[in-house]
């Protein structure tokens, strides 16, 4: 048998059983209490993989989820059938940031940037980092830079775009409620500017606070820029606010969606057995 | 271009590599990254798979590995930089995948194989997705015993079916890369 239990203890010294695991896995823990296993399971290798075997055992038994309309599972389809015929040999191709524009990679960019990158992603273009901008999109949106780098297209249209509200809106709403992958685009009469926001991509950090990466675009009259930053947000348990990373301030709370595998209260009646 | 017949068999994995990412992660944001992440090293690791057996029991071993590289490289790193942090994570990666293959029918010899007590509360939990309480007044069992079966249950068809943490067939040289 494993000797895995023995391994990792929570922060009392007692050993996280197979018990637990298993009970998570099959979500049978009260939300406290399996909201604070998780933040145990990922900060520690050795525990998460001991909790991947329940999750994996279960999942190969499981029948088939009951079909339901479902828009998370249409958009992640489409990404993935977006890739599968970027995948074949044709072209590689990228998902261009600018709406028509059709490249992501400002024809300023440095030489040594993201050619090297292998192969077509169904996420947006990971970020070129070489490429980044520094986005000074931190006054109207409640976000400051996130990370900054060379500056490349044009610096006048991201300048502008702390005089867009559309620009506050979609990035807010991009943050909350996009995707990885998936492409915003808003455009603002008013400041004569258009633009997109894509979520690139959304980490765990050790923390507990979920990280997402996020590109976005300008265009304006006089040309366009593109860029990438993060935005962080709480861990679980306290209230949900993106915030800039490393700092910034915020905009409006979200209550996480809940998951749980079935639509039933958490079972008190496993919570005394859970706990031996 | 059309997708292939084989990004057409992931998309009908989709619900339950989401509901497989959901649980390891406990995050629908987060888990619906990994799906995406996962499907995108299933497709360029295609040749990989072996044609006759168990796609699902594929694509999982290859999520799961995303999740816990997600953990490891974080661990090694730190949190000093998050944002670095997040780029690396979401960097290309393609030769850490996993080439698991389960024959169409191991899930089934496996359950066969294992005591008849581990096969029941296993079958009333995991297939018949009975709570832990149903189970018990089934089995006509204290619910510490249901869980301490059920546990079992799974460690030991973990094993039969190779993984196992550590120790698993499934992830061969290749996985590691070059």
């Amino acid at each position: 048998m494993m000797t895995g239990d023995t391994r990792t203890g929570d922060m009392n010294g007692h050993e996280i059983s197979d018990e637990r695991l298993a009970a998570l896995a099959d979500g049978e823990l009260p939300e406290a209490e399996a909201a604070s296993l998780r933040a145990r399971i990922v900060e520690d290798v050795d525990l998460a993989e001991r909790y991947a075997l329940f999750v994996e055992t279960r999942e190969l038994l499981a029948p088939e989820p009951s079909a339901e309309a479902d828009e998370g599972l249409d958009r992640l389809a489409a990404a993935l059938r977006g890739a599968s015929a970027a995948e074949q040999p044709a072209a590689p191709r990228r998902f261009g940031v600018i709406e028509g524009g059709g490249a992501s990679q400002p024809a300023a960019a440095p030489a040594s940037a993201p050619a090297a990158r292998p192969a077509p992603r169904f996420r947006v273009a990971a970020p070129a980092l070489a490429a980044c901008l520094a986005l000074a999109v931190g006054g109207a949106l409640g976000f400051s830079v996130g990370r900054s780098g060379t500056t490349t297209g044009t610096a006048g249209g991201i300048a502008a775009i702390s005089g867009a509200p559309a620009a506050d809106v979609a990035l807010a709403s991009a943050l909350e409620k996009t995707p990885s992958g998936e492409r915003l685009a808003w455009t603002d009469d008013g400041a004569k500017l258009k633009g997109a926001v894509s979520v690139v991509s959304t980490h765990r950090l050790g923390d507990g606070r979920l990280c997402r990466e996020y590109e976005i675009s300008v265009e304006a009259a006089t040309g366009r820029s593109s860029g990438s930053a993060a935005a962080l947000r709480p861990a679980a348990g306290r209230p949900r606010r993106w915030r800039a990373a490393p700092a910034g301030r915020t905009t409006r709370p979200h209550r996480g969606e809940r998951h749980r595998r079935r639509d039933r209260a958490p079972r008190r009646r496993g919570r005394s057995a859970a706990g031996r | 271009m059309p997708s292939s017949p084989f990004a057409e068999e992931l998309v009908a994995l989709l619900p339950r590599l989401r509901r497989f990412a959901r649980s390891l992660c406990g995050d629908a944001t987060l888990a619906d990254d990994l799906v995406q992440l996962a499907c995108e090293r299933a497709l360029k690791a295609q040749d990989t798979f072996e044609e006759g057996t168990r796609l699902d029991a594929w694509a999982f071993r290859i999520l799961r590995n995303v999740w816990l590289d997600g953990i490891r490289k974080k661990k090694s790193e730190g949190v000093s930089e998050p944002v670095e942090d997040a780029v690396e994570l979401s960097g290309e990666d393609g030769r850490r995948v996993a080439h698991a293959s389960l024959a169409a029918s191991a899930v089934f010899e496996a359950m066969a194989r294992l005591a008849p007590d581990h096969r029941e509360v296993l079958t009333l939990v995991c297939v018949e997705d009975m709570s832990y309480r149903e189970a018990a007044e089934k089995l006509g069992a204290p619910i510490g015993t249901v869980m301490s079966r059920l546990s079992r249950a799974r460690r030991a068809l973990g094993e039969a079916l190779g993984l196992a943490d550590g120790e698993s067939p499934l992830e061969g040289a290749e996985a590691g890369g070059s």
